[in-house]
């Protein structure tokens, strides 16, 4: 099967697969993948002219002859899952989108809790992924999400019953490793049954040497009153291009709590949804970026309330250096039927140099009539009175302005869920304003 | 050990200070008052090397050097302190972070070793009860949050800490209930020594009866108008700043 796309697009699927959608061996899930590669032939690879995209120009990602990653050669990759303690007999490691069982832990898992790559679920599991499989997924027309759900070899599977709470984090870690131009599409399927109650860290890194694309997706579904708690850390390589799609779909009562912070990847697109579909649900989705020199950080949201009594969160902050250039579009829906709906949004910006582009858009399309929407977006540099402030204590004109990106950038920090991770986070963000202004 | 001449300063282009003359020796305890909008808080921030204003004439001596063209990180390394009248709220920077990293900059300056966040934390925990504040105030974001008395009782707190030579206290009484003014005025009363001098910058009487000035001033119109002892304070409560200044 032949699976070129766009006119004017070089970016050519017939060398990434060359004519095979992966097989997973599960027959509805070969099915999907088969429709999505169809849909995908017809689909047009996104450019500035699509509204989606307009401030997100991706051509890279077209011009480069991307490859399906070849499995790596496990001996020359090393992961250590006691980085982050809490995790480190729960990490799953990935490489170049495939598991490694070598590189992983997962011990002690209780009854019941399954944690695991997917190409083992679909053999053991396949009637819990045949229910819940790309149910979530509510992209339309959208290439990435087409792609990932073609293209993908593996990914992460978890699964959580009712009433039971996994103390530790499951640490996912997706390593890129090997050649230029390597190609990876991991796939994450999150299960949870009401009262669930459990953490998940996915973590994306690569080298800076070597350019590769991940197009990674994540579905998650929460049932009644269920709590995830949930964090993503991108640290590709600066020469990565990375497109991620999150869905997760709530049922009543369900408690999201998902942070996403972006340090890497010279073309980071991320699309988080939260689908309310049960009465009192809740979503948080947080975000962090730091972008400099020519990085690019592209963040689409949507907060989908369809029920009643649900409320939302979304602080987004972004620190851009240098002639870096950071993308925000927040949309809150509030259908008709989601009265009472409580919806918060925030988008700061912190502009550290004259060259970095900021656009933020905040999308409120409310059809219900008794709600209560906030949103709020500010785009600047540092503020004087605090500036002066820290002058007057000693601090000279560079101290001064290290000490208040990192306060600007720790808000979002101090909410995460796993100790080791926050102070990793805080040595990154100090790495970050440290690196001296561009 | 701070003189000041003839300063005239301006603010967007409107002249707040019309040519003050001031000298505070060390050990002094000069206290400026002042009814609102005569320049009280423009002198202090002017000293301090706020970028807002700007010194159109005169000059501004710390021992002996013209301050005038250093920044004010520069002014805060030779020891001289401001306690804002409305503390800056730094969210997502701690307490003790902010002051560990100033203590720092004052050890540097002065050829010292840097402290570890042990042996700062060690050193802080001396300070606090100064101001009577618990500990767990070091690990909150700047003024985050604090309540007004917090705020100015943090304000001490940094003084204390990075030891200043030049105190410049603006309206640090302000917003206080009596028992935050008492616990605010005897941390003060605490730091000053015969080595240090005090600049207090208040609209009202009351923080003097805790703190003694040697020198009491009156402030009208960017200029001052009346110089006296600590009489003078008492005077200006009983009779108003209208009276007082006439009566000259």
């Amino acid at each position: 099967m032949s699976l070129t796309t766009a006119q004017d697009a070089t970016f050519n699927l017939d060398t990434l697969n060359s004519g095979k959608v992966p097989v997973m061996n599960l027959r509805s899930m070969d099915a999907i993948k088969k429709e999505a590669s169809v849909e995908l032939a017809s689909t047009p690879f996104p450019t500035t002219r699509d509204e989606e995209w307009r401030f997100t120009n991706i051509k890279a990602i077209s011009r480069s002859a991307f490859v399906q990653a070849a499995p790596a050669d496990i001996k020359a990759v090393t992961y250590d899952t006691a980085t982050v303690p809490e995790a480190k007999d729960s990490t799953l490691v990935f490489v170049n989108g495939i598991y490694s069982e070598s590189l992983s832990k997962v011990t002690n898992i209780p009854d019941g809790i399954i944690v695991t790559n997917l190409c083992e679920a679909v053999e053991k599991h396949a009637a819990l992924i045949e229910v819940s499989f790309n149910k979530a997924n509510n992209f339309e027309k959208d290439f990435f999400s087409l792609l990932n759900t073609a293209m993908f070899e593996d990914g992460a599977f978890i699964y959580i019953p009712k009433e039971t709470k996994f103390e530790r984090p499951i640490h996912l870690v997706y390593l890129t490793h090997g050649h230029e131009n390597a190609a990876s599409f991991p796939r994450n399927l999150i299960i949870a049954e009401r009262h669930a109650e459990f953490t998940v860290v996915e973590e994306y890194l690569g080298d800076d040497d070597q350019s590769y694309l991940t197009t990674s997706f994540t579905e998650i579904m929460l049932g009644e009153e269920a709590h995830m708690s949930h964090v993503r850390l991108q640290k590709d390589g600066l020469k990565a291009y990375h497109v991620n799609r999150i869905v997760s779909q709530l049922q009543r009562g369900a408690d999201l709590q998902s942070y996403t912070v972006s340090l890497g990847a010279e073309i980071f697109r991320n699309d988080v949804r939260a689908i309310m579909a049960g009465e009192g649900s809740h979503a948080t989705l947080d975000g962090l970026v730091l972008v400099a020199s020519n990085q690019l950080s592209d963040t689409h949201s949507i907060m989908d309330h369809r029920v009643a009594n649900c409320t939302s969160h979304q602080l987004h902050k972004t620190i851009v250096d240098g002639k870096a250039t950071s993308v925000f579009n927040g949309k809150i829906f509030v259908r008709k039927d989601a009265q009472k709906t409580d919806a918060f949004q925030e988008n700061h910006n912190l502009q550290l140099s004259l060259d970095g582009m900021v656009y933020t858009k905040p999308q409120l399309e409310i059809f219900a009539d008794d709600v209560k929407c906030s949103h709020g977006a500010t785009v600047g540099q540092t503020d004087s009175e605090q500036e002066f402030y820290l002058r007057s204590r000693g601090l000279n004109d560079s101290e001064t302005k290290e000490i208040l990106t990192f306060g600007f950038a720790t808000e979002v920090i101090e909410s995460l869920p796993v100790d080791s991770i926050k102070a990793d986070l805080r040595k990154a963000v100090e790495t970050y304003t440290k690196r001296g202004l561009e | 050990m701070l003189q000041i001449k003839n300063l005239h300063a301006n603010v967007d282009g409107i002249e707040i200070l019309k040519g003050i003359n001031l000298e505070i020796k060390a050990g002094e305890v000069h206290a400026i008052m002042g009814p609102n909008g005569s320049g009280k808080s423009t002198l202090s921030k002017v000293i301090a090397g706020h970028p807002a204003y700007e010194v159109t004439e005169g000059e501004i001596l710390f021992e002996g050097t013209n301050i005038e063209d250093l920044d004010a990180d520069e002014r805060a390394r030779m020891g001289i302190f401001l306690a804002f009248q409305y503390p800056v709220e730094i969210p997502g920077v701690s307490n003790s972070m902010l002051m560990r990293q100033s203590y720092n900059a004052m050890r540097r300056e002065h050829g010292e070793e840097e402290l570890d966040p042990l042996e700062f934390d060690d050193y802080v925990r001396g300070k606090l009860d100064l101001v009577e504040m618990d500990p767990k105030f070091l690990d909150r974001s700047v003024n985050d949050g604090f309540s007004g008395g917090e705020k100015k009782r943090n304000e001490i707190l940094q003084m204390a800490v990075l030891n200043p030579k030049m105190a410049l206290l603006d309206e640090t009484d302000s917003g206080l209930d009596i028992d935050a003014l008492r616990i605010v005025s005897d941390g003060i009363n605490k730091i000053k020594s015969k080595d240090k001098g005090v600049l207090l910058v208040t609209h009202y009487q009351r923080i003097l009866n805790y703190i003694t000035p040697d020198f009491v001033h009156v402030l009208k119109g960017g200029r001052i108008v009346k110089s006296g002892g600590k009489e003078l304070a008492h005077q200006l409560e009983d009779q108003g700043y209208e009276e007082v200044v006439e009566a000259k």
